[in-house]
């Protein structure tokens, strides 16, 4: 499945909106690893990001397929997303959404119920599912177990600012959806 | 020490041993090399090579080497150096215009290729490692982080970031380059106060290249002079005529017209010996042999000696990919080669033409490999205060040139004639209708007929 599908069945999966940058990557990044779709990951300074994700959302406002509001809120105190990226499927998206489920159902449904899935397992925001995404590219590259602490310090050879708060309450989520072993204390 | 003259820099100076670089075979034949292809068919200045725009990327990139590599990190300058300078010796006749015959004829049963990985960019480094030349020159060892710098596998993000990426010293010569020899100011912008604003993002134990905030001016008025460029220069109308010209011509070459001597230039299969066939060729030598007597009629030879004389193929059409319903948009975008030909059939028999001269092209202002890879969107901006932020959130301006990039269009070349302006405007109206019913229809049948194989 491409990118560009992949964006627009997401948007639909969330009622045909979906309310910033960040979120989309990061569950993205989720479904990709459940469902490993082949989308290429690298490390960014915000955390696990998709180029060619990005690329696909640029085609789909070129194509008209989504509409993009952007909303400036300012500095936070962290200096995470200064200005929110909303997307909303337009009439034109949603008539190529259906076509993508008549033409690929199973895929189709597979994705739905693994977004489901996601969900279930916790209402994330953005901030805490981007440290979710951190904490499993980290776990996953180094192929063992880690403790909290040692997922902190690794963290911030990426330059990424997390806690051991911040990971203990991304813990609960990551175990539901069984894609890293345990985090010792 | 050796030093040119040049026209965008004034003066390049390399030591003797990167003048010994300069100096072998593999480097000169880019003085044979246009930098833009038939470029100058539009704008007649066009005539500058690779090897300009090589010595050019060299001198950009030492000058970014000695901002940006300090203490100890001062001993990789002269691989950035020599990576800037030989990261076009791949190029073959027309350039990028010839990397998707390339692409289309490469021998996949020896080649693979990663996944990230170009054809040409393998060319490339195959070219550097096998050079008897270079190889003397710079040795193993180096020849080989040199080609993994180049091909992205070897160097840290800064180090890459000089030679490949959305501020590279390539794009930073090309568009002052190709603006002053096309004889346009589109691409001029403030290179000084650019390099003087670019900085090292320290990011955990990785680092990458970034932008200071109080000079985020200066990187916007390069990306404005990069989108003036690309709609003015590389994606001007005339230039995507002659380009697809060639391309079509050297396939056909290929395919129909059965030259042998020309599908061995781009049989690419990793021999030596095809790398030296390779090396062979330029511009000229090809036009000539094309059009020389001893070869046989065919495509290729019309096609070239119509590019010779400007008798160019027209544009019958042009229309934005979004002016079309939400499922053709969607197929012409990501499945265009599966419906091209049967588009060239069909507007074929509307001006009763030979299909096989008819060019359906699809594009988008920008290129694919730079939406992907290279956008200016995600250059940091390192702040004094706070976390640095993305170019793209940080700037006014980027957003509405980088969504004007990503529009697609679709037009179709052909050689048609006008009798005069009143001929051409009564028949590009009729063509306008009849191609837009037919892509529509084309796509229906096609998604029909995948439903019923389904």
């Amino acid at each position: 499945m491409r990118a560009r599908e992949l964006f627009l069945l997401m948007l639909d999966h969330a009622e045909g909106r979906m309310s910033g940058k960040t979120l989309v990557q990061k569950r993205a990044y989720f479904l990709n690893l459940l469902l490993d779709l082949g989308l290429s990951y690298s490390p960014h300074y915000y955390g696990p990001y998709s180029a060619e994700l990005d690329t696909a959302i640029g085609q789909c406002k070129a194509l008209g397929f989504v509409d993009e509001h952007v909303t400036s809120y300012g500095y936070v105190s962290n200096g995470f997303e200064i200005k929110r990226y909303d997307y909303v499927l337009t009439q034109d998206g949603q008539i190529v959404v259906d076509a993508i489920k008549q033409r690929e159902p199973t895929l189709c449904k597979r994705i739905r119920s693994c977004l489901d899935e996601i969900r279930q397992a916790g209402q994330l925001d953005y901030v805490k599912l981007s440290v979710a995404a951190k904490t499993v590219h980290i776990l996953l590259s180094n192929r063992g177990t880690l403790s909290k602490h040692q997922i902190v310090e690794q963290a911030k050879e990426f330059g990424w600012d997390i806690s051991e708060r911040d990971v203990e309450e991304v813990m609960g989520f990551l175990k539901k959806l069984n894609v890293v072993p345990a985090v010792p204390d | 020490m050796r030093e040119f003259r040049d026209p965008i820099h004034k003066f390049i100076r390399l030591t003797d041993f990167e003048s010994s670089i300069v100096d072998t075979r593999v480097f000169q034949r880019l003085r044979r090399i246009k930098q833009l292809a038939l470029a100058n068919l539009v704008y007649p200045g066009a005539l500058h090579t690779r090897f300009e725009h090589s010595l050019g990327v060299f001198h950009l990139a030492s000058k970014m080497c000695d901002r940006l590599l300090t203490g100890s990190d001062k001993e990789y300058c002269e691989l950035v150096k020599l990576a800037a300078l030989l990261h076009d010796v791949g190029h073959g006749p027309f350039s990028h215009v010839s990397e998707s015959v390339l692409e289309a004829c490469y021998d996949r049963s020896s080649i693979k290729l990663e996944q990230t990985e170009k054809i040409h960019e393998k060319l490339t480094c195959q070219i550097i490692s096998e050079s008897t030349e270079l190889r003397r020159l710079l040795g193993e060892d180096r020849t080989e982080k040199l080609t993994g710098l180049l091909q992205g596998t070897w160097g840290d993000k800064v180090l890459k970031g000089i030679v490949s990426g959305p501020i590279d010293a390539d794009k930073l010569d090309y568009l002052l380059r190709d603006s002053y020899y096309c004889g346009v100011a589109y691409g001029v912008y403030d290179v000084d106060r650019l390099l003087g604003s670019l900085c090292v993002l320290n990011f955990g134990e990785e680092r990458q290249l970034a932008v200071a905030d109080d000079d985020i001016h200066s990187l916007e008025q390069f990306v404005l002079a990069k989108y003036y460029m690309t709609t003015q220069v590389y994606r001007h109308k005339v230039r995507l005529i002659t380009d697809q010209m060639i391309v079509r011509a050297l396939l056909l070459g290929i395919n129909v017209d059965g030259i042998d001597w020309l599908r061995r230039i781009y049989a690419y299969d990793g021999s030596s010996e095809q790398l030296q066939e390779w090396l062979k060729w330029s511009d000229e030598l090809l036009i000539s042999s094309i059009c020389n007597p001893s070869t046989p009629d065919g495509y290729a030879k019309r096609i070239f000696n119509s590019l010779q004389e400007r008798a160019l193929f027209k544009r019958i059409y042009h229309k934005r990919v979004r002016e079309f319903s939400p499922l053709v948009r969607d197929r012409i975008t990501q499945s265009f080669r599966g419906m091209q030909e049967l588009l060239e059939q069909e507007v074929a028999g509307m001006i009763d033409l030979d299909h096989k001269l008819v060019i359906a092209h699809r594009y988008t202002i920008q290129s694919v490999r730079e939406q992907s890879r290279d956008s200016e969107g995600s250059i940091m901006v390192s702040r004094e205060a706070g976390l640095p932020v993305s170019f793209e959130e940080e700037s006014v301006l980027f957003h509405s040139i980088d969504e004007a990039q990503k529009d697609e269009w679709l037009d179709v070349f052909a050689p048609v004639k006008f009798k005069d302006d009143r001929d051409r405007r009564l028949r590009m109206k009729e063509l306008d209708k009849r191609i837009t019913e037919a892509v529509e229809s084309i796509v229906g049948s096609l998604a029909e007929k995948e439903r019923e194989e389904k």
